[in-house]
């Protein structure tokens, strides 16, 4: 009887420790070449990475409650997650255009449009930042940064308007007037988008004829 | 006219026979009663104390549980929330570094018009 009341106890104590509390380590799945990222990592003196999808957005929120957190998180309880990965390496040459590639195939689809894109003759100092546009409205954004010692990936899902990173100027480290998206450059994306998007369909169609 | 009785009747007649107590037994009885009866605490109400005891140990291990889950809570929201402004800390700073070498881009653009350098920005296409 007492070992039944043990293991109930036991429970009990279980049960209340245990929900709430989203799975630290299971936030998500990476946007990006697992098989590269372990590269990446294996190569790099240093790394961060950081995933936090939806749910640990969500809950993250509940805790940004200082002033200096309010535009963070207006920013933040919007969308639908947030991956960023940042591989900085001891010597040169320790990534190539063909990783880089592999990263940019995966936003390679006809709702994405390249925004910016800057190429070295090196390949280690590129630039690119896409965006992902539905009905004319930002449901994503990726950047992609190389250096010749330092490899960085930001993939943010959801909606996040030019505004937001405006508003984040001077905060998180971002200067004031980093960034601006003019409507004339997210027009210019529009109609790129509708036209990628008319070319599948065309070339959808073709296929599907005989 | 009576039967003579065989041995085992009479026998059985004088054990069956009844016989008074012996002097004070009653008392005796009664005295050894009050010694053993348990005294029970007031708020025993019919319970045995070790079921009080495991009651008690459930509750301390409810109220424990709830502690240390709102504290592994409050550990993880901040560790959540530490994740968040280090994602925007390195948004920022990839968009600073992006914005530079677009601005880069945009000064040797210029001067590969004037035949003085390579351009090197390719901006949408």
């Amino acid at each position: 009887m007492k070992m039944v009341c043990l293991q109930v106890a036991l429970s009990l104590v279980a049960v209340a420790a245990g929900p709430a509390l989203p799975a630290m380590g299971q936030s998500s799945q990476s946007p990006f070449p697992v098989t590269l990222e372990k590269q990446l990592v294996e190569r790099a003196a240093n790394y961060t990475e950081v995933s936090l999808d939806r749910k640990m957005l969500d809950f993250a929120v509940r805790f940004m409650n200082d002033k200096d957190d309010a535009e963070g998180k207006r920013i933040v309880e919007k969308l639908n997650g947030v991956y960023v990965r940042s591989y900085e390496f001891d010597k040169e040459g320790q990534y190539t255009a063909a990783d880089l590639d592999a990263v940019r195939r995966q936003f390679d689809t006809p709702e994405w449009s390249v925004l910016v894109k800057t190429r070295s003759k090196t390949d280690s100092d590129d630039a690119d930042i896409y965006m992902k546009l539905v009905n004319g409205e930002v449901q994503g954004m990726f950047i992609l940064n190389a250096e010749p010692k330092e490899l960085d990936f930001v993939y943010i899902s959801g909606p996040i308007r030019p505004e937001d990173l405006k508003d984040l100027s001077g905060n998180f480290g971002i200067p004031a007037n980093t960034w601006e998206i003019t409507p004339k450059a997210k027009e210019k994306a529009q109609k790129k988008t509708d036209e990628k998007v008319q070319k599948s369909a065309d070339k959808a169609q073709k296929e599907e004829q005989p | 006219m009576v039967e003579p009785m065989d041995p085992f009747e009479r026998e059985l007649r004088e054990q069956l026979q009844a016989r008074s107590a012996p002097e004070g037994f009653a008392d005796r009885v009664m005295g050894r009663m009050s010694e053993r009866r348990p005294s029970r605490p007031w708020l025993s109400f019919g319970m045995p104390a070790w079921r009080w005891a495991v009651a008690a140990a459930l509750v301390a291990a409810m109220v424990l549980g709830g502690v240390e889950r709102d504290r592994q809570q409050r550990l993880a929201g901040e560790r959540a929330k530490e994740q968040v402004l280090l994602a925007l800390r390195i948004t920022g700073s990839t968009l600073r570094d992006v914005n530079a070498k677009v601005k880069a881009a945009g000064v040797q653009e210029k001067l590969s018009q004037k035949g003085a350098g390579r351009a090197i920005l390719d901006r949408d296409e």
